[in-house]
């Protein structure tokens, strides 16, 4: 394609946006509003996740040890758990230790007086990269029925969080892909009235031997202007929301660690404006085949 | 060289429009395309142009074998015909100028050529002056005659011509018709279908006479009525 075909396009495309501005209008108001949506949504499941994953990163499984173990024993078996796949650390608590810091921790009790001997057995804490591992990894552990005393977890939180990462994670993205196909449709119908409305232009084109290719791009462009207009709309909006809101939040909930690293969110914005820009060409390309495969 | 084998060409509704037509026309000639309305003259020149597809029987128009075309090679087998319509078919918001440019954009002519094509074109109806008009700002004969400018703009080797004087009073049909044995006589096949008696034995060329989807009469220089 040449230099003069490209400014043909650039000018079709051009006249078809002008002359049919208000159309134009609300196609890009329903675009900016379905992908402020789609942002928000983004950002609070952002926020929702880096909470969960807070609380998942604390989650911890104590092994309670057999007595009469060997040091070298317990470090073997503490450097194979290292090893495993969503661990992220395993401390040796050694039961001296632990029973001292026990005594100080209760000394009102004087528990010297009625037990002598260290009733502590060695153990081993294991730090959980995620909630979602954790089932496997007692599973796991729980093999080494040798080794292991008893296993002590909070089973019952890591399965809620568990819980909530999953309804989280289909609940947003059935939403996302709900709300692209929604405003997809927008799209379509706003470029096939736009398609109706350059009908006659489109059977002229036809008539003088213009190709499908030729036809379709002044409405593909259409729709990627269209679509990146929109999506910077709400990007521009959202930044705004977002700033204002994040604020409040850090004020009122300041112990929850909420998005506020510029990478994040350039890569939510980024999203929404590639998303618009899909959007809008791909809702011109259905709206233009459709109306091509009709003659 | 335009070549009919046997053609039929049933519309989905059932209408039986061509019913086994054979006929061959030769490059350059000038042909008028006579019959009552539904007796398949457009629907001949709607085969040709590949806007329909035969329901059976075979089509050659020069190289192309229109059976054996798929869709991605119909908009380039189009730029060698150019066709004209008795409702013009112009765009309104555009200049005579650019409706004629618009044929050759969609070839990706370089600007410089298309100046030079649209220029000749526009010279050889006769609109030259008015190339920066809207086509509403002009008479029905020179709208046909930007139609035909759009049409011939690309040298084709074939002008299909649907009813061109149908709209036109008998003074610019007649200059129309003239003009349409202008381009015949540089080199381009034309098919004129059309209803117009006066025309046709005044300008005595070869007269093909369809009826009820079939040939009825082909006869070189011939008359409107036998």
């Amino acid at each position: 394609m040449n230099l003069n075909a490209i400014l043909f396009f650039i000018k079709e495309t051009l006249i078809g946006l002008k002359r049919s501005s208000l159309m134009t209008i609300i196609a890009i108001a329903t675009v900016s509003i379905t992908l402020i949506l789609l942002g928000l949504f983004m950002l609070i499941s952002a926020n929702l996740n880096k909470v969960t994953e807070d609380i998942a990163s604390k989650l911890e499984i104590r092994l309670f040890l057999k007595p009469n173990l060997n040091i070298e024993d317990i470090q073997l078996f503490r450097r194979k758990l290292k090893a495993i796949d969503g661990i992220k650390d395993v401390e040796f608590i050694n039961n001296t230790k632990a029973w001292k810091s026990f005594q100080s921790d209760y000394s009102h009790l004087n528990l010297k007086q009625y037990i002598t001997d260290n009733p502590l057995p060695h153990s081993l804490n294991i730090k959980l990269e995620g909630a979602q591992d954790i089932k496997s990894i007692i599973l796991y552990v729980k093999r080494f029925d040798t080794i292991i005393d008893d296993i002590v977890y909070g089973g019952e939180l890591a399965d809620r969080v568990e819980v909530f990462r999953r309804v989280m994670a289909i609940g947003g993205w059935s939403l996302i892909m709900l709300l692209i196909l929604a405003s997809l449709f927008i799209i379509v119908n706003t470029i096939r009235l736009t398609v109706i409305a350059r009908n006659e232009e489109i059977s002229i084109m036809q008539l003088v031997g213009a190709t499908d290719r030729f036809i379709k791009g002044p409405f593909l462009i259409e729709g990627f202007i269209i679509g990146v207009l929109g999506a910077s709309i709400s990007v521009g909006l959202l930044y705004f929301i977002y700033s204002i809101a994040i604020h409040q939040l850090i004020e009122k909930m300041p112990f929850f660690p909420f998005i506020t690293d510029d990478a994040s969110l350039i890569y939510i914005y980024g999203f929404v404006l590639i998303s618009g820009a899909t959007i809008g060409m791909l809702g011109a390309y259905i709206s233009v085949s459709r109306s091509l495969k009709m003659r | 060289m335009i070549s009919f084998k046997n053609v039929v060409k049933e519309y989905p509704n059932g209408f039986n429009a061509l019913n086994g037509v054979t006929m061959a026309i030769p490059e350059n000639e000038f042909v008028y395309l006579i019959g009552p309305s539904g007796a398949g003259k457009s629907t001949i020149l709607r085969l040709i142009f590949m806007e329909e597809q035969v329901t059976s029987g075979e089509i050659i128009i020069d190289k192309y074998v229109l059976g054996h075309l798929n869709d991605a090679q119909v908009p380039f087998y189009r730029r060698n015909i150019g066709m004209i319509f008795q409702d013009y078919k112009l765009l309104p918001r555009r200049t005579v100028y650019e409706n004629v440019a618009f044929a050759l954009h969609v070839m990706h002519v370089p600007s410089k050529k298309i100046k030079q094509q649209v220029s000749y074109a526009l010279d050889l109806v006769g609109l030259s002056g008015k190339s920066s008009h809207y086509p509403r700002e002009l008479s029905g004969g020179e709208q046909q005659k930007i139609c035909i400018a759009r049409a011939i703009v690309n040298q084709p080797s074939i002008l299909l011509c649907d009813e061109p004087t149908g709209n036109l009073d008998p003074e610019t049909s007649w200059e129309i018709v003239h003009l349409l044995t202008k381009i015949n006589a540089h080199n381009t096949t034309v098919i004129m279908a059309t209803h117009d008696t006066e025309i046709v034995d005044g300008i005595p060329k070869r007269v093909i006479a369809v009826n009820k989807g079939k040939l009825a009469r082909d006869q070189v220089l011939g008359t409107y009525i036998e």
